[in-house]
């Protein structure tokens, strides 16, 4: 393992930088947790306009 | 630390299947959507586990005993640009927003520490394996602003690790 790497400190300041981003953002904005992951950026989508066909 | 970030074996799909589908049962919203996430996600894991050289990995957390979100890594040493590859993260339903008409402050921050978890463990495996570089795919201009912020934010003196952006993709690459 690379000692150079301080894992910790990366993770923090991850985590502060994701906060502080979303700070103050609203309910819609704060959806861009979800855009990390594929299946609730298109598939949801996609099913969504499914379920209201069947619908 | 409680949490694991762990190559997707047989016993966690089968965790995945009940734990994300009680927890999607306990949702007051229509989330039948998310039903066949779910289930199409269930599926491409117990393929996907059927092949010894698969890339998915399960971020498990003890105290929960629960999977709170499957991983996709790819292995890019061999190519042009020697790196491992980030592409996806799928969270457990309780830590989706799009079908909340409120998030909790405590939910949205236990989004962040999972998603940073994964993040940071991928890069632990890469340098493990003798790469210098983690690759995350932006899907939209919403994730590349998030990558934007990471990058103006992050301080390789401190942590060791530089991060910019390369196209669609954010890279974070170790200096030491």
């Amino acid at each position: 393992m690379n000692k150079g790497i301080k894992f910790e400190v990366l993770s923090e300041s991850i985590q502060c930088s994701l906060k502080e981003t979303l700070k103050n953002k609203s309910i819609n904005e704060l959806k861009v947790l979800d855009w990390f992951s594929w299946e609730t950026d298109f598939f949801i989508e996609q099913s969504k306009v499914r379920t209201s066909d069947v619908a | 630390m409680s949490k694991k970030l762990l190559k997707l074996r047989a016993e966690d799909v089968g965790l995945i299947n009940n734990q994300w589908n009680q927890q999607l049962d306990g949702i007051d919203s229509d989330v039948s959507y998310l039903e066949s996430s779910v289930e199409r996600i269930v599926d491409w894991c117990e393929k996907s586990i059927a092949q010894d050289d698969h890339s998915l990995y399960a971020l498990s957390e003890s105290e929960k005993n629960s999977i709170r979100a499957i991983v996709e890594i790819t292995d890019a040493r061999k190519s042009k640009d020697p790196s491992f590859k980030f592409l996806n993260i799928y969270l457990e339903p309780n830590l989706i927003n799009d079908y909340k008409d409120e998030i909790r402050q405590e939910d949205l921050l236990e989004g962040i520490e999972i998603i940073a978890f994964a993040l940071v463990e991928s890069l632990k495996m890469a340098v493990s394996k003798g790469s210098k570089k983690l690759k995350v795919y932006a899907r939209n201009d919403e994730m590349k602003n998030m990558f934007d912020s990471l990058v103006a934010t992050s301080d390789p003196e401190e942590s060791g690790a530089v991060f910019y952006r390369q196209g669609k993709w954010l890279v974070i690459e170790t200096q030491r």
